[in-house]
């Protein structure tokens, strides 16, 4: 099943500070809800395992991102999920875009969508989008906490 | 040979099943039960994709897995040259993936462990890297300029299978052209699986030492798998010995071969051990043969006064990823054309056309004769539809079109000949037995006040009993069957034969058979199947032809046995053969009735005092090549109430009047009418396999792909006539899927016909509460 | 890792090491081969693994061994007392409440906990209290009449006891 969602996450701090801290495999690696793992192969590449609950469906997904920036628009990246385990695959694409905000701040503009495959879908089905939504809320919530904290450690 | 009429002291006897004392007791061998020494248990790794390219497989997290032995692939099978099979309809099906995958839970790679447990360890460890690729799920799609192409492998790039024709179709567009009154329909017989309460499985032993494979396995058609198995791994077929233990239910599913059996076979090659494999449930739902999945479009052309003249139906037949199903090679749409059902039609067209989809393979599997099952559906719903447009009593319009019965046999214009029927008779025994007059009486009454009752009527004609040589065949196989009888010195028989039971009780009614024919009773023969190396060949069991067919060959080959037990009385009974009769279960003197020897005396005879000249022993065999299909038909009703609030239906009353011709143990008739019934049910009111649109399997276990229970299960009414088929041997039409053939449509009819008063003429099945409460919404009987 | 149990499975004491995770079914039915007690499903939906644990009918795919470390299990081996088939037995067999048998032996011990508990129920409550066994082949038709059969052979020996 496919799930489209977006969003719009306000975060303290510049523009360029939330473009630099999405583009970093360690630290956007980070904000990945329920992390069991994370190891960067490269600037643009990482490989998180988190821990996954839909329904009776209980497991671990190892998922391969990518980050690739947009090569015309210097705000604008795209992040690629591909996730595999529990016998099921979850393909995600998202794009963020990075605009300036009142006093300094940041949004960052996202949308994404989600196909899912295997017993996830097919078990989980009818909880999973709800859950996907949730999960993905909080992976750009967990940017905006990172970023706040950072922020304020930095000042 | 002359076919003499039966003495019956034994046949039409509701005797007590003789497989039933093992099963009972938990004695039963079913394939799980099965443990070998040594034996090794293997599980399967699938893909969770429906349409995806294979990037990679890695092995080694679950070689790491305590207890795994091997990990095989597709990959390491093509170096084998075993990656594809042939499937028994002549296309060809990735025994494990190579490449690509085309359909969620498709076969990737296996694994083989010391335990069970660790099997399933390893797949779930195995690391396997797929890129998805655009999914086809919606047949109606499959010849769209812009959609996937699925089977890149085929020299035809495109996605449909065959096209298939039957009938003529010029006459028939001008019938229909003339007709006063013509009425079209949509009508969906949805993806379905037969799902019986034990799941496929095998244990492959290959013994290297000896270099002989034994599978035993869960198959309806034992025969038929050691002879694919030994195109498939290239082995001596001499060499492979197939079993197949006593099965807990088959409906079709365990007839076709499936990946994981060739890949055991793999296994216990590359381990030298027994290697077990057997499927869960969602494996099972997920992968093994569906049923049904036709989208068919019906005309019927009729005069005003309701006499029908033209019959045209178009059908897109989803068949999944690979044209897997058992299918007489000549006849890709199976016996769809059987479509003109009970009436008297002159003309009549049918085609279809087949598609591949990312969706499991499959296509004929529950209890059905090769799509009789949508055949019947359509034309009895069809009828139904064009007694609305007529305004008419659905009863009436099939009285003024039965085929009469002074006309059998009658050739269909789809091309048929229907050996034998008396359809009026079986159709007023029906309407009198449920008081049809004081149900529509009863009906106008409920409708005055508001309520929703439905009377639905099928009076289906079946084909069943594949097949006549001449016609028929699976891959080249003639769709003959065989008995093989020894009578021993004591008078006691071992009868063993082709086909395999998978509950139907063959070893009681075969008995009967072959007891009444010897005058044995039926307690001293012992049938046997199931076992390639003693069974005579057969094609096996399913589409109801084990009684056409394997019944044929026992009461045939128990005649052989007879004509030569003769000339042993005429030895005993010191007279000339010809003076000797069969006379009551007895072998007589002509004139001299007291002058007599059983076949007990003659069978000792033969072993110890054979007449002088005549070969000692007294054994035969019979390959019975059935001169023509046998057309069981019916009579069924529905009574359904509406609950006008929640779209619940509850199936008031439910009555069976079958004519299978002669019948052999009416308690086993009346057994299989319940559980077919119980079928058509489920298929009517809760079963579908429903896909979502990245090819998802939403219906994977039992939880979501419903049997119905004892409390939703209506009591099930049962009754009779009586029209033996003249052709068989002892005049018997076989009975098994007669009530799933021929239920879905009475239920359906009841429903529509209680929502009749709203404008509604179709509803597809299946008819849950939602479906129906939406109907209601929509029509403004519930608001939103 | 394994733990030790000990049951009583048809009046027979035994102890047996088990992995925590193996279900009761294939103890019963691959250290014990009494292979009578059959899977179905994998969501204790068919109800062929039911045995009874204590008296009480159990899905015995979806209890642990280790739950039943101190239990005593009866199963379909366990019904024909001293070789005489119990009265449900004979009933489905009579009745033909079978067809291909592999639902059969859980459908026997929910019956038997069933007339355990109401020895004459009426067919209502037959078909509530076996809805927990599914069966394809025979409809349950039979499956009730023979399990009404029974009750009736029960209470008429039971009244004969008295």
């Amino acid at each position: 099943m496919k799930i489209p969602m977006s969003g719009v996450e306000r975060v303290d701090a510049s523009p360029d500070q939330a473009l630099a801290f999405v583009s970093d495999p360690n630290r956007v690696g980070r904000c990945m809800p329920d992390l069991e793992d994370l190891q960067v192969a490269d600037a643009r590449h990482f490989t998180a395992t988190v821990k996954v609950g839909v329904g009776p469906v209980r497991g671990h997904l190892k998922m391969a991102v990518a980050i690739t920036p947009d090569p015309t628009k210097p705000n604008e990246l795209d992040l690629a999920v591909k996730g595999s385990g529990m016998g099921s695959g979850m393909d995600m694409t998202s794009h963020v875009r990075v605009a300036p905000a009142d006093g300094g701040a940041a949004e960052l503009h996202w949308t994404a969508e989600a196909a899912v495959s295997g017993p996830l879908a097919s078990v989980g089905g009818r909880l999973l989008e709800a859950q996907a939504k949730k999960t993905t809320q909080n992976m750009f919530a967990a940017i905006r906490t990172a970023l706040q904290t950072a922020g304020a450690a930095g000042a | 040979m002359a076919i003499e009429a039966p003495s019956a002291p034994v046949l039409g006897q509701a005797l007590k099943r003789k497989e039933d004392p093992r099963f009972i007791q938990g004695q039963g061998r079913y394939l799980d039960d099965i443990r070998l020494t040594g034996m090794l248990y293997m599980s399967l790794v699938r893909s969770p994709y429906a349409h995806a390219r294979l990037v990679k497989i890695d092995k080694q997290p679950a070689l790491a897995v305590p207890g795994v032995l091997a990990v095989i692939t597709g990959e390491d099978l093509a170096g084998l040259g075993l990656h594809w099979m042939p499937t028994l309809a002549g296309d060809k099906q990735m025994v494990l993936a190579t490449g690509k995958v085309l359909f969620q839970y498709q076969e990737v790679a296996a694994v083989v462990a010391e335990s069970r447990a660790a099997a399933y360890d390893g797949a779930a460890a195995v690391e396997v890297e797929y890129d998805a690729l655009p999914v086809l799920v919606d047949a109606k799609h499959a010849l769209d300029p812009g959609a996937p192409l699925l089977r890149d492998d085929r020299e035809q790039k495109t996605n449909q299978i065959w096209h298939w024709e039957s009938g003529d179709s010029m006459a028939t567009a001008a019938a229909m052209a003339k007709a006063e009154v013509t009425v079209k329909q949509d009508v969906y017989f949805p993806r379905c699986h037969a799902s019986p309460l034990e799941t496929c499985g095998c244990i492959a032993d290959m013994n290297k030492a000896t270099g002989r494979l034994t599978l035993y396995v869960t198959s309806q058609a034992p025969h038929v798998y050691r002879t694919v198995l030994a195109m498939v791994a290239k082995l001596p077929e001499q060499m492979i010995r197939v079993v197949s233990p006593d099965v807990g239910g088959g409906f079709g599913v365990k007839v076709g071969v499936y990946p994981g059996y060739v890949v055991a076979v793999v296994a216990s090659i590359v381990t030298g051990h027994p290697v077990k494999w057997v499927e869960t449930r969602t494996e099972h739902l997920g992968s093994t043969a569906f049923a049904r999945d036709y989208h068919m479009n019906v005309e019927i052309g009729a005069t005003k006064q309701g006499r029908v003249q033209a019959l045209r139906v178009h059908t897109l037949a989803d068949h999944g990823a690979f044209d897997s199903q058992a299918n007489p090679s000549k006849w890709p749409a199976g016996l769809f054309n059987i479509c003109t059902g009970s009436y008297d039609f002159a003309a009549a067209f049918v085609d279809v056309d087949a598609v591949y989809t990312n969706k499991p393979p499959g296509g004929v599997s529950y209890r059905c004769s090769f799509r009789v099952t949508e055949a019947s559906y359509l034309i009895e719903r069809a009828m139904d539809v064009l007694a609305a447009e007529l305004k008419m009593d659905p009863a009436d319009l099939r009285r003024k079109n039965f085929i009469p019965p002074e006309r059998f046999p009658y050739t269909t214009p789809l091309g048929w000949t229907y050996d034998s029927g008396n359809y009026p008779a079986n159709f007023e025994k029906a309407l009198g037995l449920i008081g049809y007059d004081d149900l529509r009486r009863e009906q106008t009454e409920r409708r005055a006040r508001g309520e929703l009752m439905g009377i639905g009527i099928s009076s289906f004609t079946e084909i069943v009993g594949a097949g006549p040589s001449a016609q028929f065949d699976i891959l080249g196989l003639k769709m003959f069957d065989s008995a093989e009888i020894r009578v021993h010195p004591t008078g006691k028989a071992l009868a063993r034969f082709g086909v395999r039971h998978q509950g139907q009780g063959h070893e009681t009614t075969f008995a009967q058979i072959v007891g009444s024919e010897l005058g044995l009773p039926a307690a001293d023969v012992l049938v046997e199947e199931g076992d390639t190396d003693t069974a005579p060949y057969g094609l096996g069991t399913y589409g109801s032809r084990s009684t056409p067919v394997a019944g044929g060959a026992a009461a045939l080959c128990a005649r052989r046995i007879r004509e030569k037990a003769k000339k042993i009385a005429a030895h005993l009974l010191e007279c000339g053969e010809h003076d000797v009769e069969w006379a009551d279960g007895k072998f007589r003197v002509a004139g001299a009735p007291e002058r007599a020897v059983t076949m007990q005396d003659c069978a000792f005879a033969a072993y110890t005092n054979p007449p002088p000249g005549l070969e000692p022993g007294l054994e035969a065999t019979y390959y019975y090549d059935p001169p023509n299909f046998t057309f069981p038909f019916g009579t069924y009703v529905a009574v359904v109430d509406i609950d006008p609030g929640t779209g619940e239906v509850k199936v008031r009353r439910f009555l069976a009047v079958d004519d299978c011709g002669v019948v052999i143990n009416p308690m086993i008739v009346d057994g299989q009418i319940h559980g077919g019934l119980t079928e058509g049910f489920a298929i009517a009111f809760m079963q579908e396999i429903p896909y979502d649109s990245e090819g998802n399997c939403l219906a994977s276990n039992f939880t979501e792909y419903l049997v119905p229970t004892a409390v939703e299960t209506p009591h099930w009414e049962t009754d009779r006539t009586t029209t033996p088929s003249p052709h068989h041997p002892i005049g018997a039409k076989g009975v098994g899927e007669s009530p799933n053939v021929g239920s879905p449509s009475a239920f359906v009819n009841a429903v529509v016909d209680a929502l009749s008063p709203l404008g509604v003429r179709h509803v597809d099945m299946p008819l849950t509460r939602e479906r129906i409460w939406r109907v209601l919404r929509e029509h403004g009987v519930v608001s939103a | 890792m394994s733990h030790h149990i000990e049951i009583t499975v048809n009046g027979t004491h035994q102890a047996l090491d088990v992995e925590p995770r193996l279900p009761l079914v294939f103890a019963l039915r691959e250290m014990l081969d009494l292979t009578g007690t059959h899977v179905g499903c994998d969501t204790t939906s068919c109800g062929a693994c039911t045995v009874l644990v204590d008296g009480t009918p159990v899905k015995s795919c979806t209890m642990f061994a280790v739950q039943a470390d101190g239990c005593s299990v009866e199963t379909v081996e366990g019904l024909a007392a001293g070789g005489e088939l119990h009265p449900l037995q004979k009933a489905f067999w009579e009745n033909h409440g079978l067809q291909c048998g592999f639902c059969t032996p859980g459908m026997l011990m929910t019956a038997k906990a069933l007339l355990a508990r109401n020895p004459r129920p009426s067919e209502v409550e037959i078909r509530r209290g076996i809805s927990g066994n599914l069966c394809r082949c025979t409809g349950y038709q039979n499956i009730v009449k023979a399990i009404q059969q029974a009750a009736a052979e029960q209470s008429t020996a039971a009244a004969a006891g008295d």
